[in-house]
């Protein structure tokens, strides 16, 4: 393991170590929307009938369900490597950080960049909010710390009411306000790193690059909107409670 | 033209130094930065004044000497040039202009604009070379390289080991120095006896240097004189990768060695 951990903590290593831990944490991403996303599948069905405000809720609960109970270990599988992936990001973040820091403790007077965004300068900055929403996004609504009675609900089929815990959360202003806020960052930590994870492991084509270097963009344009819609649309009324 | 100069100066490498500001009058359009920088400091010596130190050799754009961060950029902001090449010309009269050295730990202030590039030496002894026979030179074309391979290795090798790369990174990182040289012996025959080590000795050596990581800012080919593209990154990471995680040792040696 040492010519490992020689490795992680050199310069091009640690970044490898982002590039692929951040690459599985997008996958996490890209999927875990992709499930959310479901919290709009019943909603044409509750515009319209009158158990439709059951029916809005039975996708996303129905999933959850099965995440916890079917699929569980499954899930333990992926959450594991998830935390793997996490921890490795943030001690390779810690590494590049400080090897960086130290090779310029002294900048300019005049400083005018030619090539980098805000984006890639603040990526530390943006990754540290990344955490911090993501330790709360967990008490909220993994753990229900931070949500105990929306948390105990369920449904009339006895599942965890996912749906309900989700919509009357993100009711509250300040909670949805800061998911919004976060997955903003979210999408501009994205903007550099989509981009750039796969120079990092050594690829770069004349004939792709245009392709590669339009990734953070795309891929974070995406998340952000994608993962948005969903405070957004409770705190416009768009969805709402169904059945409490 | 007339200009005011806003220069770094600093005693030497342990002092503390500070922007020190001088009006220059009377500049020729057509002198070249450094140009413009030796009539002010004939000036001084003519005042009794301390002259500004700063590197200089060829003047021609090919040894890598001349340096300078010039209003935030190295080299000043013309592309593809150095600051022996650049001219007053791009500038207006009555501009004031700050002048910084390279900053980057493993970049030692000496003096004023000075700074100490040995760290690069020292990278480049780390594994930037290839072993060749000792005697009568061999014939150029003995070995036929293809035309293309020949061209990506030139344009690497174009590399005049300034350290603007540095100077430009937000890192202070020198990957655009580390990957040029690597690149221009990873393209051709003669570099792969030392290739399977080569990019580890040498990161090894640029990491203990105490230069940055790459975030992929992509300052540095913005910046290179040369025009070095960070193509040469992705390589030098490639290299690493196999140097680091795929060499046989023992191979390795083999290959070093040579027959016999
Ligand atoms: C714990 C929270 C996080 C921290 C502290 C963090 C920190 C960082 C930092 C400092 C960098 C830039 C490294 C450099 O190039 O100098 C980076 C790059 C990156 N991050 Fe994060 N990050 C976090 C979370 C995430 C998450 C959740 C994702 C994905 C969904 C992600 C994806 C990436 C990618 C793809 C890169 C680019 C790697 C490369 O340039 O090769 N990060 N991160
Ligand atoms: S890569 Fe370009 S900027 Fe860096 S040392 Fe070589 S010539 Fe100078
Ligand atoms: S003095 Fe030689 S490159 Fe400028």
């Amino acid at each position: 393991m040492n010519w490992f951990l020689n490795f992680a903590k050199s310069s091009i290593g640690a970044k490898f170590v982002m590039a692929i831990t951040g690459f599985m944490m997008i996958g996490f991403v890209v999927a875990h929307m992709a499930g959310n996303l479901q919290i709009f599948a019943g909603q044409e069905v509750a515009e319209h009938t009158e158990t439709g405000l059951i029916a809005a809720r039975e996708a996303l609960n129905a999933y959850g369900f099965k995440l916890q109970n079917d699929l569980k270990p499954l899930v333990w599988v992926l959450r594991l490597g998830l935390l793997g992936a996490f921890l490795g990001h943030m001690a390779g973040a810690y590494r590049v950080v400080t090897l960086n820091q130290k090779a310029r403790p002294r900048g300019y007077v005049v400083t005018r960049h030619q090539a980098s965004t805000s984006m890639s300068r603040y990526m530390a900055w943006t990754g540290v909010v990344i955490l911090v929403f993501v330790l709360v996004h967990l008490a909220h609504f993994t753990l229900g710390v931070l949500s105990h009675d929306t948390y105990a609900l369920t449904d009339p089929e006895g599942r965890h009411d996912v749906y309900n815990m989700v919509v009357l959360g993100f009711q509250n202003k300040a909670y949805a306000g800061f998911y919004i806020f976060a997955q903003a960052l979210l999408g501009l930590h994205l903007g550099h790193g989509a981009s750039s994870w796969l120079q990092t492991l050594g690829i770069f084509h004349k004939k792709y690059n245009p392709l590669i270097r339009s990734l953070g963009g795309v891929v974070g344009t995406i998340i952000f909107l994608g993962n948005i819609s969903i405070p957004l649309a409770v705190l416009l009324g768009i969805v709402k409670a169904s059945g409490v | 033209m007339n200009i005011t100069l806003h220069v770094w100066r600093q005693e030497n490498a342990a002092a503390e130094g500070r922007m020190v500001q001088f009006e220059v009058p009377g500049i020729n359009p057509d002198m070249s930065f450094l140009e413009m920088l030796d009539v002010l400091n004939e000036r001084l010596e003519q005042d009794g004044k301390e002259t500004i130190a700063f590197d200089h050799d060829c003047r021609e754009g090919v040894c890598g000497m001349c340096s300078l961060v010039i209003n935030g950029v190295p080299h000043g902001d013309q592309p593809g040039t150095t600051t022996c090449q650049l001219h007053m010309r791009h500038f207006k009269d009555g501009d004031s202009i700050w002048v910084e050295p390279w900053r980057a730990t493993a970049f030692p202030i000496l003096r004023d604009l000075m700074v100490d590039r040995a760290a690069f030496d020292r990278i480049q002894h780390a594994g930037g070379y290839i072993a060749v026979n000792t005697g009568a030179a061999r014939d150029a074309n003995e070995q036929p390289i293809a035309k293309g391979l020949a061209d990506a290795a030139f344009d690497a090798a174009a590399c005049i080991g300034c350290g603007a790369c540095v100077a430009a990174c937000p890192n202070a990182s020198a990957m655009l120095f580390v990957a040029a040289k690597v690149a221009q012996y990873t393209y051709l025959p003669q570099g792969q006896p030392e290739r399977a080590r080569r990019a580890l000795r040498m990161v090894q050596q640029h990491d203990a240097e105490g230069f940055g990581a790459c975030s992929n800012h992509r300052e540095c080919e913005a910046v290179c004189p040369k025009s070095i593209s960070t193509e040469v990154i992705a390589i030098l990471n490639r290299e690493y990768l196999r140097s680091a995680l795929l060499t046989n040792e023992g191979l390795a040696e083999a290959a070093e060695r040579g027959p016999g």
